[in-house]
């Protein structure tokens, strides 16, 4: 499903127009997206959880040519579903 | 808002409020049914992709086995999916603003082993150089410039100087013999040559290399000449000479000393040998050959510890020492040029038949040493223990130090042979002096019997002058005192007057 089809479903869903449910989508995403920048985790109940974890600095080693990297560290999201979605899926999702 | 706390759907929704029309509840029921889509729609069609924030997929795990590990029972994990959430670029690159300006490097650290490893393969084209043109101290610069280039772009540009000018090259060395005087003491038991340990610690690994594989090719070079002719025994002395000189512990060496004997000498030697008796260096050839390899071999690993410590101080030091080591080379030609006259006198049969055995213990030791290259310490104690040739290298130094004046003339000037008798004799001179010989140019006076000890196998100078002082640079005092000429040739059993020392 791509960003359409979310926006398409969720419109039928709120009752609101693809194009406002377009716009407070975003709004809603940069609402989370503001959060995270400042390091703040996001919790959504019965969902899951949006973190922002650092990567430290580490030693990579090509393996084709044996070259050292140093690549820097870094800040990245994580995201951690919840219990309640992890048993959403394995209930109905499951396995294919 | 608030950093340290998490904020729920519930706070996400009155800061939607704000920025729109809706009310809190339907900002609220929105973000819920935002969420409750997503869900739905993973569960429905494994991914979900929403724009700005990323993209939710299912990813089925594989079943798998493990052991809980309460009671070490093993068990299956069974198969599940799970919920995986790759950010969208945008947000991705928002959240690592902090971190944005940092660019993977690579990493050089592998340069040391690639150093040490580059090091030994050029040792032996050295040798090559010196064997084929003993005459060029150029090239013997050249070679340990190569070691030294892949650890420092300094060095070998030093290199390339004393490639281009001796007498630059005669520069750097005595800036490094300067320098070496103050690290000596460390390194000295590190084998035959007390020049290569001085250098060593004095310098970057370069140096050492550059120096030694001069020092003993122009020396040794003239002993060998002296075995194969008798006529050039001069020369031998002359090697011993230019060791002390490069060793001076002290560094408070008059002048003229400083001029020849120091460890740049080698080279500077080297050119002045070239231009005053070319047939000298043709004998060199051989033995240098060997010295140079074994000396290399050695000095290369030393080097190798000691070279990344000093290489920033050894770039401040070039510029000064080049000038300083022109002059020292001026200073020693001229004082060459008027001793020449008294040489001839200090030479006696007795001296130069020491000399010839100091030398085929020499060639014994290089053969010797050739074989167990790799092993400095090792040979190093062989060659004390069979030969003593280290000690002779400190006994060169100790002579020299006392007959630097002389080593200069001779090495400058044509007399070379005078300057082998004046090593050897100069000792005995400048013992009777005082109730006790003294070391000329030493820090310290000898003023007394401190023991005596008798020279036992597995005893060398270079050991008992650090049991007694400490340190290996009195090895030249244990010679002084007991009038050892040749520190290579001390006689099994011979009873050993170890000096009291006095500081000056």
């Amino acid at each position: 499903m791509n960003n359409k089809d979310f926006i398409s479903a969720l419109a039928r869903r709120s009752r609101f127009t693809t194009r406002v449910t377009q716009q407070l989508v975003d709004a809603v995403v940069g609402e989370l997206s503001a959060r995270l920048e400042d390091g703040t985790p996001v919790a959504i109940a019965n969902f899951g959880t949006f973190d922002v974890k650092k990567k430290l600095e580490r030693i990579i080693v090509n393996p084709a040519t044996g070259q050292r990297l140093l690549t820097p560290p870094k800040l990245v999201v994580a995201f951690k579903s919840s219990p309640a979605l992890k048993d959403d899926i394995q209930e109905k999702g499951g396995r294919s | 808002m608030s950093n340290d706390q998490r904020v729920n759907l519930q706070q996400l929704a009155s800061s939607l409020n704000r920025q729109s029309t809706l009310s809190p509840n339907e900002a609220e029921n929105f973000i819920t049914q935002f969420f409750d889509v997503i869900r739905e729609s993973l569960v429905a069609e494994k991914i979900v992709k929403v724009r700005g924030l990323g993209t939710f997929k299912l990813v089925d795990v594989e079943p798998r086995e493990s052991i809980k590990v309460g009671t070490g029972e093993r068990f299956i994990i069974e198969g599940h999916s799970k919920v995986t959430f790759t950010p969208d670029p945008v947000l991705r690159d928002a959240v690592n603003r902090p971190f944005a300006d940092f660019e993977t490097v690579v990493v050089n650290e592998g340069v040391d082993l690639a150093a040490l490893e580059a090091t030994e393969p050029t040792e032996l084209p050295v040798e090559d150089e010196l064997v084929d043109a003993p005459d060029l101290p150029v090239d013997e610069p050249v070679e340990p410039s190569d070691v030294a280039t892949t650890k420092d772009s300094v060095e070998l540009s030093e290199v390339s100087d004393e490639g281009t000018a001796q007498e630059e090259s005669d520069d750097d060395l005595s800036d490094e013999a300067d320098d070496e005087t103050d690290d000596e003491p460390v390194d000295v038991p590190v084998d035959e040559s007390v020049d290569v340990p001085a250098d060593e610690p004095v310098d970057e690994l370069v140096v050492e290399p550059v120096v030694e594989p001069v020092d003993e090719p122009v020396d040794e070079p003239s002993i060998e000449s002296n075995d194969q002719c008798d006529d050039n025994s001069l020369k031998p002395k002359g090697s011993p000479v230019a060791v002390p000189l490069v060793g001076q512990p002290t560094g408070d060496e008059p002048d003229e000393v400083n001029d020849e004997p120091e460890p740049q000498t080698p080279q500077s030697q080297k050119p002045s040998l070239s231009d005053e008796a070319p047939a000298s260096a043709d004998e060199k050839s051989t033995h240098v050959k060997k010295a140079a390899v074994v000396s290399h071999a050695d000095v290369v690993e030393v080097a190798n510890y000691v070279r990344h410590s000093d290489n920033t101080s050894h770039r401040h030091r070039r510029w000064t020492g080049c000038l300083f080591g022109l002059l020292c080379l001026i200073l020693g030609y001229v004082i060459g040029c008027y001793f020449p006259v008294k040489m001839p006198t200090l030479i006696s049969n007795e001296q130069i038949v020491n000399f010839l055995q100091y030398i085929n213990h020499k060639i014994d030791d290089f053969s010797s040493s050739l074989e167990t290259k790799q092993d400095t310490i090792q040979v190093v104690d062989a060659d004390v223990q069979d030969v003593g040739v280290p000690e002779s290298k400190f006994d060169s130094k100790s002579d020299s130090k006392p007959d630097k004046p002389k080593a200069a003339t001779s090495a400058s000037t044509d007399s070379k042979p005078v300057a082998k008798s004046e090593s050897k004799s100069s000792v005995p001179v400048k013992s009777s002096r005082t109730n006790y010989p003294q070391l000329q140019g030493g820090a310290y006076e000898i003023v007394g019997v401190e023991a005596v000890e008798a020279m036992t196998a597995g005893k060398t100078l270079l050991n008992l002058s650090i049991k007694y002082y400490g340190s290996k640079d009195f090895v030249d005092y244990i010679c002084v005192m007991n009038g050892i000429t040749n520190p290579d040739i001390v006689p099994l059993n011979k009873e050993l007057r170890i000096p009291a020392l006095q500081m000056k």
